[in-house]
């Protein structure tokens, strides 16, 4: 039975980037394939704009000081936002109204507050509910906002409000994808008669066809390591406490890692980095804005992945991407979360401090490049968005969610 | 021919046909050598440490190799290795000649030790707009060519601007009592007056006669080949581009011998100026890419250098370890008497710079246990230290100075001669070495050799030097260390047994043979 999906989320997926745009889209892939009808709005900040946001999509408008005198909480605003504009609930509630949704999907909590007005209101009688949880994200923003200096009274207060919102909705969803075990398991312990998912990130299938590696000029034939960031702090601060910590002597004095994204600038400019300029220049080639054509010709022609990811919950698509691509992977255990199938995997390493991330990136540049068994591919291969979420069972479960009253429809 | 120099920018160099001769060596792969006398080629002082090293094996290496050898210094603008006649060599190697890296290409020939006034005038005179201002403040008409004209003549200066300000200060024993005040010093006019002497001695023993430009005095390439072992062990972290000698290397797939004396800066960084830190990880982190051959210090170090490649994955290199000579260049016992502060005093001795890793603290604890346990006799006993003042003990020396329990028996030496060091040896009554770590421990085989009895401790290297000679004490047990001194302080059977069994069973390490042992091992690992 083929269903009207309308997800609403904190970012548009026009163009998706980022590791939330990126899951969200392969959703609708998935549900499109499958013959549903899969529609997303945003309530979006800057920079996106024109170009990169979609027609259902609103802007985020002021919200009141309490928001805009915080840094990292637009998501918790937009749903305030979302549900109490006039302008923006008319929007969200016009939209229901033309797209007569069979399912409503929340990607991450924040979103809420507007549904919940349009249940209160009868717009969504009948309607199944999908949390669609990217993260279990109360203590990870009061992470965040204490690494950002703010006061430890008002980052509890923000994470309390999360997962007070977080634990409405799980109570209130038909089914929640949860994207690790261990995520799953919190819901499991909740009050909540939805079905539990786990779908774990994943990531996209290889173009077809791959363009020549800008690498190859940089690194000739020789094996080099990959990274791969986006200018979010915790992806610089990884590697550098990871990787970079003590400079890059082990390699020899030739090109031999490849940075790349917007993480560059932050790595480049950082003192432990800039400590050991010169022998780092000799071995460390930084790509900061690769297409992502030439991004994925970069990673095909890697010898290994690193993943010094120490910070952060849910399952890193990078991490997927990692697995996905065969290679050798050298990778925190928080990188692997979700994905802790490949805790033990030929080829994969578990590094956690500096120097085992060290011994491990020796042991993978001593080694031939990685060779996997026909059963060690295919378990790899299971971190493709469609494998992944073919073996959610979120197909069947969707096929199952009940319908709206007819009256309503 | 290693013409990639052709393109350097600055003065090309001139290059040097081979002789047939040479056609027929390089035919003989590794049998070719160069000792780099770079850091040697710098110095101005006493040759301390590792210059005394490069010194003492380059000295040495000609009657070795004959032939075999050229000595070079490596040219850090240009990117290669410049030969140096023997005769040249020598002279550096004696301290009598001075090379001037500047490449400013009008140094001329420099006087010979100029006086005080001389040397300032040289200072300034490399700086002719400031020489000009002078001239203004005193009334005098500027002329810009004649001012150049007079650098030219007057040359380089042979004294740093530093070492001028000290040497001008200690002239003046006030001024000089007043400014060490001010640092928190304290010396007496007696004091300063052996410290004069002393840089007076030490000025006419270092002080090169000339300093020549690089390339008058080297103005042949050493001929770069698969046949050649270049021999480095000096002051390479400040003299050498390792980076560039590696890629010099890759095209000319010439052999890189360097003398590895400790892997301190790696293995315990908080004991190393924090400056020398990076410095040091830089260098060693691109010296195991670009040497063949490692010629460590001792085992210890051997081991270290080992340990640390298998650790980091880096290539193996040939190791193979030698001693140093024990033996003081300046053997004369009528040369010098002790300081007065140590006439009629029984004294143990400890040199090395005052540093944390060489763990003087260890022994002013022990120390002032003794002296407040009336273990020791504070009209007679003194603990001494030689050595410069190094870095992050402000804090020791600030106790060392007021302690009234202490301060009046400890007495702390800088800045002396070879032949100071000798009547210091050889009036001890036992020598110590608490340090935390060493690869080597010169002072140990020093003061053995000069049959001290010794407490130290068992750290890195310093057992493959001590042998069963030692009474060793764990760096940080002081009660031991006190304990360990007070016998030797108060038992004079114990200190003459001691005393007799170093004489009769320590073997000292004489240069020649520490010297003898390098060529061969090192020519064991070049031609195997």
């Amino acid at each position: 039975m083929t269903r009207r999906i309308l997800a609403l989320s904190t970012y548009p997926i026009a163009k998706p980037r980022h590791g939330g745009q990126l899951r969200v889209s392969a959703l609708q892939d998935f549900y499109r394939a499958l013959g549903h009808t899969f529609e997303c709005a945003a309530v979006y900040t800057a920079p996106y704009g024109p170009g990169t946001v979609g027609p259902n999509d609103i802007k985020l408008g002021f919200v009141g000081s309490r928001w805009t005198d915080t840094p990292f909480v637009t998501d918790l605003a937009s749903g305030r936002f979302a549900a109490e504009n006039p302008a923006a609930y008319a929007h969200f509630s016009g939209l229901v109204a033309r797209q007569r949704p069979d399912v409503i999907q929340l990607e991450q909590p924040f979103l809420w507050p507007l549904v919940k007005r349009l249940r209160a209101e009868g717009k969504l009688d009948g309607v199944s509910i999908v949390y669609s949880s990217h993260n279990w994200e109360g203590p990870l923003k009061e992470a965040l906002l204490l690494n950002a200096g703010i006061s430890a009274t008002k980052a509890a207060e923000f994470r309390a409000e999360i997962e007070a919102m977080e634990t409405e909705l799980a109570g209130a969803s038909d089914i929640i994808i949860a994207v690790s075990a261990e995520e799953a398991k919190v819901y499991a312990a909740m009050e909540t008669s939805a079905r539990i998912l786990l779908a774990p990130n994943g990531t996209s299938r290889p173009p077809g066809r791959l363009v020549e590696s800008k690498a190859k000029a940089e690194f000739g034939d020789a094996p080099f390591m990959f990274f791969v960031g986006s200018a979010y702090p915790p992806n610089s601060e990884g590697f550098i406490d990871l990787v970079a910590t003590g400079g890059f002597y082990f390699l020899p004095p030739h090109k031999r890692l490849a940075v790349c994204g917007g993480a560059s600038d932050a790595i480049f400019s950082h003192p432990e980095y800039q400590r050991f300029l010169g022998a780092n220049s000799q071995r460390v080639h930084f790509f900061p804005d690769l297409g992502d054509e030439d991004l994925w010709a970069v990673k095909a022609s890697a010898h290994a992945f690193l993943l010094p990811i120490k910070f952060g919950g849910g399952t890193n698509l990078k991490s997927a991407e990692a697995l996905a691509s065969g290679k050798w992977v050298i990778a925190t255990s928080t990188a692997l979360r979700g994905l802790d199938r490949f805790l033990d995997a030929p080829g994969v390493i578990v590094a956690d401090t500096p120097a085992a991330f060290r011994k491990a990136a020796i042991k993978v540049m001593g080694s031939p490049a990685l060779k996997l068994t026909k059963a060690e591919r295919d378990a790899r291969d299971t971190v493709y968005w469609d494998r992944a979420l073919a073996l959610s069972g979120l197909g069947q479960a969707i096929g199952e969610a009940r319908t709206p009253v007819p009256s309503r429809a | 021919m290693d013409e990639k120099l052709s393109a350097a920018p600055a003065r090309t160099p001139k290059t040097t046909r081979r002789s047939a001769k040479e056609k027929a060596r390089a035919s003989l792969p590794g049998k070719r050598l160069a000792f780099d006398l770079s850091t040697s080629a710098r110095w101005g002082g006493i040759a301390v440490g590792i210059v005394r090293v490069e010194r003492e094996l380059a000295r040495r290496a000609a009657a070795r190799w004959g032939d075999r050898l050229d000595y070079c210094v490596y040219d850090t603008q240009q990117n290669c290795f410049r030969r140096i006649s023997v005769a040249a060599a020598m002279e550096i190697i004696e301290g009598r000649l001075q090379l001037d890296f500047e490449q400013s290409g009008k140094a001329p020939l420099a006087q010979t030790d100029m006086a005080l006034r001389v040397q300032l005038r040289a200072h300034l005179l490399r700086r002719p707009a400031l020489f000009a201002l002078t001239q203004v403040v005193r009334g005098r008409k500027v002329d810009m060519p004649a001012i150049h004209s007079l650098a030219a003549e007057t040359g380089a200066p042979t004294l740093s601007l530093r070492r001028l300000g000290r040497e001008y200060v200690l002239g003046h024993a006030r001024l000089y009592q007043a400014i060490q005040r001010l640092r928190g010093r304290s010396f007496s006019l007696e004091q300063i007056k052996q410290l004069q002497a002393e840089s007076l001695e030490s000025r006419a023993q270092t002080l090169p006669d000339v300093r020549v430009p690089l390339r008058e005095a080297a103005p042949d390439l050493i001929p770069l080949g698969p046949d050649l072992t270049i021999i480095s062990g000096g002051l390479d972290w400040d003299h050498k581009n390792l980076r560039a000698i590696y890629a010099l290397k890759a095209e000319h797939k010439f052999r890189y011998a360097a003398i590895i004396y400790d892997l301190i800066p790696l293995k315990f960084p908080h004991y190393v100026v924090p400056f020398y830190v990076d410095l040091l990880t830089d260098y060693f982190g691109e010296l195991f890419w670009t040497a063949d051959y490692g010629m460590c210090i001792s085992e210890c170090t051997e081991r270290d250098v080992r340990e640390h490649c298998i650790e980091n994955g880096l290539p193996p290199l040939g190791l193979a370890n030698f001693p140093l000579g024990g033996d003081l260049p300046d053997n004369d016992e009528s040369d010098a008497e002790l300081p007065p502060a140590l006439k009629g005093k029984r004294y143990a001795l400890f040199v090395s710079t005052i540093e944390p890793r060489k763990n003087h603290r260890a022994l002013y604890e022990a120390w002032d246990q003794l002296i407040q346990q009336g273990a020791v006799d504070p009209e007679t006993c003194r603990l001494v230290f030689v050595g410069r003042h190094g870095w992050n003990t402000g804090e020791l020396m600030h106790e060392i100075r007021t302690n009234p329990r202490t301060r009046s028996t400890i007495v702390i030496l800088q800045g002396i001669s070879d032949a100071a060091l000798n009547a210091l040896y050889r009036g001890a009554e036992f020598g110590l070495f608490p340090s935390r770590y060493e690869g080597y421990g010169l002072p140990l085989a020093e003061m053995l050799s000069h049959g001290l009895p010794c407490i130290s401790s068992p750290t890195g290297s310093l057992p493959e030097v001590g042998g069963t000679m030692v009474t060793y004490k764990d760096p940080v047990d002081i009660h031991g260390w006190a304990n360990a001194m007070a016998q030797l302080f108060s038992d004079s059977a114990e200190l003459a047994r001691q005393r007799r069994a170093v004489r009769v069973n320590y073997q000292p390490t004489s240069w020649d043979k520490a010297a003898e042992l390098f060529f061969e091992r090192l020519d064991a690992l070049v031609t195997p």
